[in-house]
């Protein structure tokens, strides 16, 4: 036990330090390499795929290995874990929308050129996209779920993952938060501070969803998705409801009341449920083994 | 699971070799024609654009080979009878071929990613294309997901039962193209201009002006098939398992 704890640090020091480096190079790249084109594309992407590189060298070095097939989609019998990493972000997505509008005094209907038309294509679109931006997603969640959590857990217990993960997980975001105003814009009072502050909360209970659906399914695929919905129909969600000047002059609020809010109200349930769903796996008996079975025999 | 999938990459491992390194071998030779083509400070002569689809068009073709040579690994009827009974199970056999598929349709996405990075390093110009590479290894994985059954359903015959329904396809598009109607495909706006539009501007904001700028019904077509695709692929494994047990009961008998 006290070996495997020592290997879980290991892993998440080599992993944090991994991240560190490709932050401090994309701040660096939004300081200084704006204006060259190629270099900073390259930079970028290789801050989205940092978690992942530092999930490979964690898993090298600190010889955790790659035994729990977190890689492995495992769709059969999973289909459960799927559909929820489908729905969880679509519901909340539909929610912030709806919230945003509601809570800046606009009425619920579609504000979009076409009107329903073009709604009915934004949807589309957004959904369609959405195995294009899986796979870069995909950078980031080897990194998260399919490393950082589980090491977390080991050191400390599912709350203190879910808590600190969350965090590290926000804080990763700053070089967008901080040079590009992503999510709460720039225009507004705390910057950075309060922004990256709200960031971490978005995090911490969306990391709970996340979670579950990586753990339910053994696989990190369903969460590769659910970070995909994520990112391609929030803020496609969002222009249904609002009008872009309206959205432009209170990008705090919109990120609060769109990404925010509906991240605390399907988290709180999504996490009850991981703890409920780590007690049962505590309760149910492991199953012999083969070889236990032979060698008990 | 991993297990059939790495048996199977064991088996071809030749072949596997073979691909990477016509692969490398290709990026590098053209790199080097790239570099040595291109004059300092003066505008690039060569379009990496080109280099880039002619690349992308070759090894998504090689792929399919290598995806059809690989899935092909142990589906004769001697072995359907071990892998009834393995741990995996008929479905887990089946499912094992069909990420094998995605695997080399991934690793050459990658690869074209990669070496579009190569030539965009090369010649100072940001080159992106990944939503073509995405929409290639979908295409790739459909077709994958229609030859599939063909290769469990008849064995060692699939290759050339598949081989003859293509050339069957061929040969009746050759004779409408020598003797048929084909003014509607060639006018302006027509299919041909519309594929030499789309073969000219291929780059994701290209791509993504072009979809948005169809016609109503075919953009909702065109934003409903990813989804479709996931669909065929579900339909085709479910056929596959089906004729994969029809088969060993067969043999069985």
């Amino acid at each position: 036990m006290k070996l495997d704890k020592k290997k879980a640090l290991r892993s998440i020091l080599i992993f944090l330090a991994t991240c560190l480096v490709f932050v401090l190079l994309q701040c660096y790249s939004y300081a200084h390499w704006q204006e060259k084109e190629v270099l900073s594309y390259v930079t970028y992407f290789a801050f989205l795929f940092s978690p992942l590189t530092g999930c490979v060298l964690a898993r090298t070095i600190a010889k955790v290995g790659w035994g729990d097939g977190v890689l492995g989609p495992k769709f059969l019998g999973n289909g459960k874990a799927y559909l929820l990493a489908l729905l969880i972000p679509a519901f909340a997505a539909l929610l912030g929308a709806v919230l945003s509008a509601l809570l800046l005094g606009e009425s619920l209907t579609i504000k979009l050129d076409g009107g329903p038309r073009m709604a009915i294509l934004t949807v589309l679109l957004c959904f369609a996209q959405l195995y294009y931006v899986a796979f870069i997603t995909a950078g980031e969640e080897l990194g998260w779920r399919a490393l950082l959590y589980d090491q977390l857990e080991i050191l400390l217990d599912t709350n203190g993952a879910v808590i600190l993960g969350g965090i590290l997980w926000g804080v990763w975001h700053f070089p967008v938060l901080y040079y590009l105003g992503a999510n709460f814009g720039k225009d507004y009072a705390g910057f950075p501070f309060l922004g990256i502050l709200l960031m971490c909360v978005a995090t911490v209970f969306l990391g709970a969803p996340l979670w579950l659906v990586r753990k339910m399914s053994g696989s990190v695929i369903p969460a590769c998705l659910f970070h995909g919905v994520i990112d391609s129909v929030f803020n496609g969600f969002l222009t249904l409801f609002l009008t872009q000047e309206v959205a432009a002059s209170h990008t705090l609020q919109v990120g609060i009341y769109g990404f925010v809010l509906p991240s605390v109200i399907v988290g709180i349930p999504s996490w009850i449920y991981l703890l409920r769903l780590g007690k049962r796996k505590m309760q149910t008996p492991t199953a012999a083994t083969p070889s236990q079975t032979t060698n008990e025999a | 699971m991993i297990g059939l999938i790495r048996k199977d990459f064991y088996l071809n491992r030749k072949l596997i070799l073979a691909f990477l390194v016509m692969c490398l071998a290709y990026a590098a030779i053209m790199a080097f024609a790239a570099i040595f083509i291109r004059t300092p400070g003066a505008d690039s002569p060569i379009n990496i654009q080109f280099f880039s689809i002619i690349n992308t068009a070759m090894f998504f073709l090689c792929a399919m080979s290598v995806q059809s040579i690989m899935v092909q690994s142990d589906l004769g009827k001697k072995t359907r009878y071990y892998f009834c009974a393995s741990p995996a199970g008929i479905k887990g056999f089946i499912a094992s071929k069909y990420y094998e598929s995605f695997l080399i349709g991934f690793l050459v996405f990658l690869y074209c990613e990669l070496y579009d990075l190569m030539l965009s390093v090369i010649d100072g110009k940001l080159l992106n294309n990944s939503l073509l590479h995405v929409v290639l290894l979908f295409m790739v994985m459909t077709l994958q997901s229609i030859t599939l059954p063909f290769f469990v359903g008849f064995g060692k015959h699939g290759p050339h039962i598949k081989t003859a329904i293509l050339l069957i396809l061929f040969i009746c598009c050759a004779i409408y193209g020598l003797f048929g109607d084909i003014s509607p495909f060639m006018k302006e706006g027509g299919v041909i201009s519309m594929l030499r539009e789309m073969m000219e501007n291929t780059d994701n904001a290209s791509i993504l002006a072009w979809i948005l700028g169809a016609a109503y019904p075919v953009l909702i077509c065109v934003l409903l098939a990813p989804h479709l695709m996931i669909l065929l692929i579900y339909v085709s494994f479910r056929i596959s398992c089906a004729l994969f047990r029809k088969g060993a009961m067969t043999y069985e008998a």
